[in-house]
């Protein structure tokens, strides 16, 4: 009688597990990263934007792919009518280009425009940009800042990497992913990981700004403020929130390199265009490299603007300034053998050391490439 | 909220005491907790210098069936989260012999197994989710000879909750519950709960607002020797359009808990399955912060064993509420007074796997459905979890009782993007304790442990490795404990940088009121959980202190 019991609860036991083959669960599901850039017949220009004012004499020039064009044109002009072209490159097969910084020149205003070409045919032109340069302006941007804390041995990093790759792929996936610059950050979490070791004091340093990050990876900060834990959605629409906002500072950059010596200077003007005076500012100057070659143990085998070094002193210089000032520095660097100037970045951006509402914010940031 | 729990103060009070002659029957007891560190916490390989303070002193007075409770907390430098000198708990209970019971203040509560509400406090993992409000609850038996239970209960208040990973961000939530629970013959109860809340979820200067409901059914059927228990809980979680999800969001799941124990002769047996999928979502956006998922106030059972060796739970298993099936099988076998075994064996995973279906740079997760969702998976992609625990004790002679062990788990953390890259850790681990009482005072107490380990993402070309304790305990009973513990291993990728940590550790019971804990020497630290709530704790070197005082 008893074993006959036991064997009635133990079929009623199994028959709900069964039952819960039947059983529709209802549960939510998120829409994807995915955000294409909508097709179109002609180049749409992004940057340098209409009547902008650039403080490079190397700008980016940059503008949405056509689907069938294998290359593009690009033609930069002083006049409107592109009577005479100051630019006139071809063959480009990305969408993104950068003169040199011969080409343009200071207190100058210039036209630009692309077409898209393939092999039989080429689209029409695309619609005209102006834009002026003055290597005296400083204005402030849009521009962002996201530092993300990884490691080379991180499972659960590789999506918040693949997520920033994307975005620094400039695929669209945010309003405007040109001004989402990124330093990666990498950590103690687990041991071994080549980009910590080649810069531990620097890396501790960046570890030290934010509390958990040696321990919790991925941590995204954008501004200065934790992003959450990763999510391509979440993170997505802050990057969005942010980037529609100008920054009260305003960082202008103009370096020169010696690509023989390896040597070259960084002059960072910074400039606070509005607020209150604040008595925690600090600027960095951070070298980065991307498209760096490294079979991870987490499977990931290109890296992306990963820290290699701070210029200035690892916990910042010190950033005295108010509403209206505008300082001036210079900063000599050398790129050591080891780091592919090709591919090497200088990023400089004015933070707070204090956490204000949990967040040390990032007022300002610039990047430019070396070379 | 305090305004509110005055008024039900003063109501019980006056009702309590102003009907016929005032007799007053006055209880009271106190307790402190003080816990002192000061040495060197590692983050990474990076030291600081860590000092913590906290002194804890519970008091409850009991007045004629009216119970005040009140927490005094000095908590500067506390150890996790944020500092607090100040009230932290006060709550009045009152007791009426109908079967009526009503609290106002700080409670924890647990609706029948948790699905639907669980809040409690952990404090050495720093996680509290009290509610701050009223609780009424009416339980009352009606009969004898055929017995009819009734449970009724309603809540209402506020909580909470700090994020560990991120103490300044505290997400509050007003919740209100009713509950109600019925016994109509002795072996069978059904119980129905209904959970309300609005949250408030910050990310710096935006507030995510979320509102939510939880209902629950559950039954049991219990017998002397037989228990079957199934719960199953329903969250509707609606997202409030802002800055951050700019679309309203409605997240939908849903949980089952079902248990099953029976004992026959000398056998004990018992089997868990579970089926959480309170927030199952694509890969890119899991998030333990995504306003969708499981609640705070949730916590449903873990259905893994916990386990009391070093080294077994140096590696435990993370269970995800949002998304895991599984379960468990536990046997106890007593075939004498002095043999007992216990076997048991967990098994966990994902529900799914996704595939990326953009063939360009982006990625667009897709989820392969499956009929058997039901249950767990050990496919690399759904992020298996596996685990067989043998352990044997013995008790050899009045003075002699041995205990040995073999553990062996299995965890994959699947690596979306790289696959080949996923990380798989095994432990084979085998504890072993002996205990000797050289004479009624003094007992002797050795624990071994030996874990052997497979990482597959160390870097090095061996990823092979061991961990050892070993600890031996001197018991001078009643009063003295002192303990001598230490660590080894021989993984090169520590992040620590370490390979060995040495901790002393003495307690002295200086009467019945008072116990004193010292102990000096390095932690190892590590994942640390607690009923499914883990966290970090970081290797810490140096010198605590703890007095619990009881009056």
């Amino acid at each position: 009688m008893q074993v006959k019991k036991y064997i009635t609860g133990l079929l009623l036991f199994l028959s709900i597990i069964i039952s819960s083959l039947f059983f529709q669960s209802c549960e939510s599901n998120d829409s994807t990263l995915t955000n294409n850039t909508p097709a179109s017949n002609v180049p749409v220009l992004q940057q340098p934007e209409n009547n902008s004012t650039v403080s490079t004499l190397s700008p980016s020039f940059n503008w949405s792919g056509v689907n069938s064009a294998s290359s593009y044109t690009l033609q930069v002009s002083e006049s409107a009518a592109f009577s005479v072209l100051i630019l006139d490159v071809q063959g480009i097969t990305s969408t993104l280009y950068s003169p040199a910084p011969n080409v343009l020149n200071d207190s100058s205003t210039y036209y630009w425009r692309v077409k898209g070409v393939n092999a039989t045919d080429s689209t029409d032109w695309s619609s005209v940009y102006g834009f002026a340069v003055s290597l005296e302006s400083i204005n402030p941007t849009n521009k962002v800042l996201v530092e993300l804390y990884t490691n080379t041995s991180c499972i659960p990093c590789v999506e918040a990497n693949q997520y920033l790759d994307v975005i620094n792929n400039n695929t669209g996936t945010t309003i405007n992913d040109l001004n989402v610059i990124i330093l990666r950050v990498h950590t103690t979490l687990y041991a071994g990981d080549p980009f910590y070791l080649y810069n531990q004091e620097d890396n501790n340093a960046r570890m030290s700004v934010y509390p958990g990050t040696p321990t919790s990876n991925p941590r995204g900060y954008l501004l200065g403020a934790f992003m959450s834990n990763f999510s391509s959605s979440a993170w997505t629409n802050k990057l969005n929130e942010k980037l529609s906002v100008t920054r009260s500072f305003a960082v202008n950059l103009i370096n020169t390199y010696d690509p023989v010596s390896r040597s070259g200077n960084i002059s960072v003007k910074i400039k606070q265009v509005s607020g209150e005076t604040l008595s925690d500012l600090v600027y960095n100057v951070a070298l980065s490299e991307s498209e760096i070659s490294y079979s991870a143990p987490n499977g990931e085998t290109l890296f992306e603007n990963t820290l290699r070094d701070l210029i200035t002193p690892p916990s910042g210089q010190t950033l005295n300034i108010s509403a209206g000032q505008t300082n001036s520095y210079d900063h000599n660097y050398n790129i050591p053998a080891e780091i592919n100037h090709d591919h090497a970045y200088i990023t400089v951006f004015a933070q707070r050391t204090n956490f204000v509402s949990g967040v040390k914010e990032v007022m300002a940031v610039e990047r430019v490439k070396i070379r | 909220m305090i305004k509110f729990t005055f008024i039900v103060t003063a109501i019980v009070l006056y009702s309590n005491l102003s009907f016929g002659q005032i007799n007053l029957n006055v209880d009271a007891s106190v307790s402190n907790l003080l816990r002192y560190g000061n040495g060197y916490e590692y983050s990474g390989n990076i030291r600081n210098a860590k000092e913590y303070f906290e002194n804890l002193t519970d008091a409850r007075l009991n007045v004629n069936g009216v119970i005040f409770g009140i927490r005094y907390e000095v908590s500067d430098p506390i150890e996790y989260g944020l500092n607090f000198v100040g009230i932290r708990k006060r709550y009045i209970e009152y007791n009426h012999e109908v079967g009526i019971s009503l609290r106002a203040g700080d409670y924890w509560e647990t609706i029948s197994r948790g699905l639907s509400l669980n809040v409690f406090e952990d404090r050495p993992l720093g996680y509290d989710t009290g509610i701050d409000g009223v609780r009424v609850t009416y339980n009352k038996t009606f009969g004898k000879k055929n017995p009819f239970r009734l449970k009724a209960q309603l809540l209402g208040g506020d909580i909470e909750y700090s994020d560990y990973l991120d103490p300044d961000r505290i997400e509050r939530y007003k919740v209100r519950g009713a509950y109600a629970e019925i016994s109509p013959l002795k072996p069978i109860t059904l119980g129905l709960n209904y959970i309300y809340s609005t949250g408030e979820l910050p990310d710096q200067d935006v507030l995510t607002k979320v509102t939510s409901d939880v209902p629950e059914v559950n039954l049991s059927y219990t017998t002397q020797d037989f228990e079957f228990y199934i719960s199953y809980a329903h969250k509707s979680s609606i997202i409030s359009p802002n800055s951050i999800y700019t679309n309203s969001l409605t997240g939908l799941g849903d949980g089952i808990y079902s248990s099953l124990s029976y004992s026959f002769g000398n056998v004990g047996l018992t089997l868990d399955y579970k089926n959480y999928r309170f927030d199952i979502t694509l890969p890119d956006n899991r998030s333990n912060t995504r306003p969708t998922r499981m609640l705070p106030y949730q916590n449903p059972p873990t259905a893994i064993k916990e386990h009391t060796s070093v080294l077994i739970s140096r590696n435990p298993h993370v269970v995800d509420f949002n998304d895991e099936v599984g379960g468990q099988i536990d046997v106890a076998y007593v075939p004498s007074d002095k043999l007992s075994f216990n076997f048991n064996g967990s098994i966990a995973s994902r529900h799914y796997q996704y595939t990326d279906t953009d063939t360009t740079a982006n990625i667009s997760y897709q989820r392969t459905e499956r009929s058997g969702s039901f249950l767990p998976d050990l496919d690399d992609p759904f992020s298996p979890f596996w685990e067989f625990y043998l352990e044997g004790e013995y008790y050899a002679s009045e003075k002699i009782y041995t205990k040995l062990a073999f553990a062996r788990q299995s965890s994959t953390l699947y690596n979306q993007l790289n696959p080949l890259s996923s990380e798989k850790l095994f432990t084979s681990t085998i504890p072993v304790e002996f205990k000797y009482s050289i004479d009624e005072d003094y007992t002797i107490k050795f624990t071994g442990e030996t874990q052997w380990v497979h990482n597959s993402i160390r870097i090095s070309e061996d990823k092979n490795f061991t961990n050892q304790y070993l600890a031996l305990s001197l018991q001078r009973s009643p009063n003295v404990t002192l303990t001598f513990s230490s660590e080894f291993t021989s993984d090169d990728e520590e992040p620590s940088g370490k390979n060995s940590w040495f901790l002393g550790e003495a307690t002295y019971q200086i009467n019945q009121s008072n116990t004193v804990g010292v102990s000096y020497g390095t932690e190892r630290g590590g994942l640390k959980c607690t009923n499914g709530i883990c966290r970090y704790v970081n290797p810490f070197s140096g010198f605590r202190l703890s007095v619990a005082t009881q009056f």
